[in-house]
């Protein structure tokens, strides 16, 4: 049946697949690219095209010859446990696919993985001669942290001022902001609405919402806007009639704390509340917690920007700081969202959650909050195969009593 | 808990500061027997008290959006007597005379207990996720502050600041026997009066974490721990795997 979500989820779709190997906001205007997210509202004001080349390689394991592809990325040489997302970038970049760049702007980060492939991209013989600049992201989330932080973010927009012989206008990306606000703001509001039960909503298109913001062609255009008022406003309707996802009868709700990967919503998670009614109320990138960017000054503006980087952005949340922030957001998201259980996908490369992985089963334990450890692969389906998985989740909830 | 009490004096100051600045001021106080105080406040408390979502066409008053200012805390003490129990304090405008507004939210919530210790911290802090406990009172998930909404039907029912102070110290003293007394303070009279309280919050926040971190070694984690390889006193045994791996590598022994 197409109804108005599944409009929305293809609009969404169209934009952020139709940019698989090129740049993302792709414009006339010099192309930078990075081995994670820039503050994306800088490179949109400045007029240039930015690539997260994390997220290039993240996506082509979302094609066809996904297998393929993750397959030549560990012929490149890269350590074999390597997360795969990364080892399909590798792959592009070092099989010259990728468009040559006018700048390289990278960051130490949350992962090893996007670590290393910054490594790969500043030692990148073809590329030696192009200007880059690296930033360095503190694990720690303090003002002192943000200041220093906005700091780097401004430097990184003088170098791209040096290089290009223009200058960032201020008022446009004042513009960009207020435009950026609005759809945070939107995004957080669907995120209230995901609390009722039954679930009013596909809870994916919380992701697909926060994704088509910042990481699609169109990101922080009007368009994007129009998109989530959409979204809010149908969800508000279905909320006051007491509705939940169209053919879904729902029974339990958990939470997917890590990503949600290339397969697993398509199969696992969609057959998991088809079947069972086990609706995966939310996910670690789906958790917003952003604080509008503060308008009042440059120096506030910039100063909100390494917030936003160093908290606010999902992975970096997870990732980048302590255990206790970790299992913090996991009994919030448990207690605002009614979870019935918490399903820890253990990532095999993502080390920093899976070193937690005790911690959190105690913490679960203690509180009485069913928890499973999967041990996935999020980007390869042949590592543990959804079938496999939707097995082990079943027999999971059947022990705990929740089926 | 004696790491905190600097601070109650100082948040004080700020609200002498405030009220010779002239902004209004109003005054409660609550009986120290919480036991009663339900029957007090004109909506239900307790869990599943509030099951539903507020919408945004439902709202009287939306309270911390950030983009208005919000500032959330608490703090606890041995020293009782620091504690003035059962007062509420507000200082800027009360719900019935906000509707369709956007208020700046500060709220500061001062407990005593002299039994209470490090180990009661945490649920101290859990306290505060009131969540579903008050009818017609819907906190956004939003972490270290405070962004919430007042439904239209609440605010109908004379829900105010006084009722949000009772339910929480309602909630509070039943949820934690430890406790003997609890003072509240809700600022909405401005951003940047709001934006007064940032600087002590900061520094509770960096008490709190000391605390949680302590209380997780007792557990025997630690939680601030470096995560880089640069740092980490096993780099050197990853090194030589790395090295031996290279190696047989170039001998074609491994693919």
């Amino acid at each position: 049946m197409i109804n108005i979500y599944s409009q929305l989820m293809s609009a969404a779709n169209k934009s952020l697949f139709g940019l698989t190997l090129g740049p993302q906001n792709e414009s006339d205007g010099p192309f930078i690219i990075g081995n994670g997210d820039f503050f994306i509202e800088i490179p949109v004001a400045f007029g240039c095209s930015f690539s997260d080349l994390t997220l290039t390689g993240a996506m082509g394991t979302g094609l066809p010859n996904a297998a393929e592809l993750i397959d030549k990325g560990t012929e490149v040489g890269v350590e074999s446990r390597l997360c795969n997302g990364i080892k399909v970038a590798t792959y592009y970049l070092e099989a010259g696919l990728l468009k040559t760049p006018d700048m390289i702007i990278t960051t130490n980060s949350c992962c090893d993985a996007m670590d290393t492939l910054g490594n790969l991209l500043n030692g990148y013989k073809p590329w030696a001669h192009i200007p880059r600049f690296n930033m360095h992201a503190p694990h720690s989330y303090d003002d002192a942290s943000y200041e220093y932080m906005g700091k780097q973010l401004r430097q990184a927009v003088t170098f791209m001022e040096d290089v290009t012989g223009r200058k960032m206008d201020m008022d446009r990306l004042r513009e960009v902001c207020i435009e950026s606000n609005k759809q945070c703001q939107l995004l957080l509001e669907f995120q209230e609405l995901k609390k009722a039960k039954p679930c009013p909503a596909e809870p994916d298109l919380a992701r697909e919402g926060a994704e088509f913001k910042n990481w699609s062609k169109d990101r922080i255009s009007p368009q994007v806007t129009e998109w989530l008022e959409v979204l809010v406003k149908e969800t508000e309707q279905q909320v006051k009639e007491k509705k939940g996802i169209d053919g879904v009868d729902e029974k339990i709700r958990f939470l997917w704390q890590d990503l949600a990967g290339s397969w697993a919503s398509g199969t696992l998670l969609a057959r998991l509340q088809k079947e069972l009614g086990a609706v995966c109320v939310m996910d670690y990138v789906s958790f917003g917690t952003w604080t509008p960017v503060d308008l009042s000054s440059e120096e506030t503006m910039f100063t909100s920007f390494g917030k936003r980087f160093l908290l606010e952005d999902p992975m970096n949340r997870q990732a980048l700081h302590t255990t206790d922030l970790f299992c913090n957001d996991i009994l919030q998201i448990v207690n605002d969202f009614s979870c019935d259980a918490v399903i820890l996908p253990a990532h095999i490369a993502h080390r920093d959650t899976n070193s937690r992985i005790k911690v959190v089963r105690d913490m679960c334990h203690e509180k009485g909050i069913p928890c499973l450890v999967l041990g996935i692969d999020i980007w390869d389906k042949r590592y543990m195969t959804p079938d496999v998985a939707y097995d082990r989740v079943k027999t999971f909830f059947e022990i705990s009593g929740l089926l | 808990m004696s790491g905190f009490d600097i601070y109650i004096e100082r948040i004080n100051d700020i609200l002498e500061e405030l009220k010779n600045q002239g902004r209004r001021i109003n005054v409660y106080n609550v009986p120290s027997s919480y036991a009663e105080l339900p029957r007090t406040i004109p909506v239900n408390i307790g869990g599943n008290a509030n099951p539903g979502i507020i919408l945004r066409q439902d709202t009287y008053v939306e309270l911390g959006n950030p983009e208005a200012g919000s500032s959330a805390f608490m703090i606890s003490t041995n020293e009782t007597g620091l504690i003035d129990d059962g007062r509420i304090t507000l200082i800027g405008p009360d719900i019935p005379e906000s509707e369709d507004k956007s208020l700046p939210f500060g709220q500061v919530i001062l407990i005593g207990g002299a039994a209470l210790d490090d180990k009661e911290h945490e649920a101290l802090q859990q306290s505060g996720f009131v969540g579903d406990k008050i009818e017609g009172y819907m906190i956004r998930s939003l972490p270290q502050n405070i962004w919430s909404r007042i439904s239209k039907d609440a605010a109908g029912k004379g829900f105010n600041f006084e009722c949000l102070g009772k339910a929480l110290i309602y909630l509070y003293k039943s949820e934690n026997p430890k406790i003997e007394s609890i003072e509240i303070k809700f600022i909405t009279s401005g951003k940047d009066d709001v934006k007064l309280l940032d600087s002590i919050s900061e520094q509770v926040r960096k008490i709190s974490k000391e605390i949680i971190k302590e209380n997780w070694k007792i557990k025997g984690y630690d939680i601030d721990c470096e995560l880089d390889c640069s740092s980490c006193g096993d780099k050197s045994v990853c090194d030589d795997i790395k090295d031996v791996l290279k190696n047989r590598k170039k001998k074609g022994l491994v693919k």
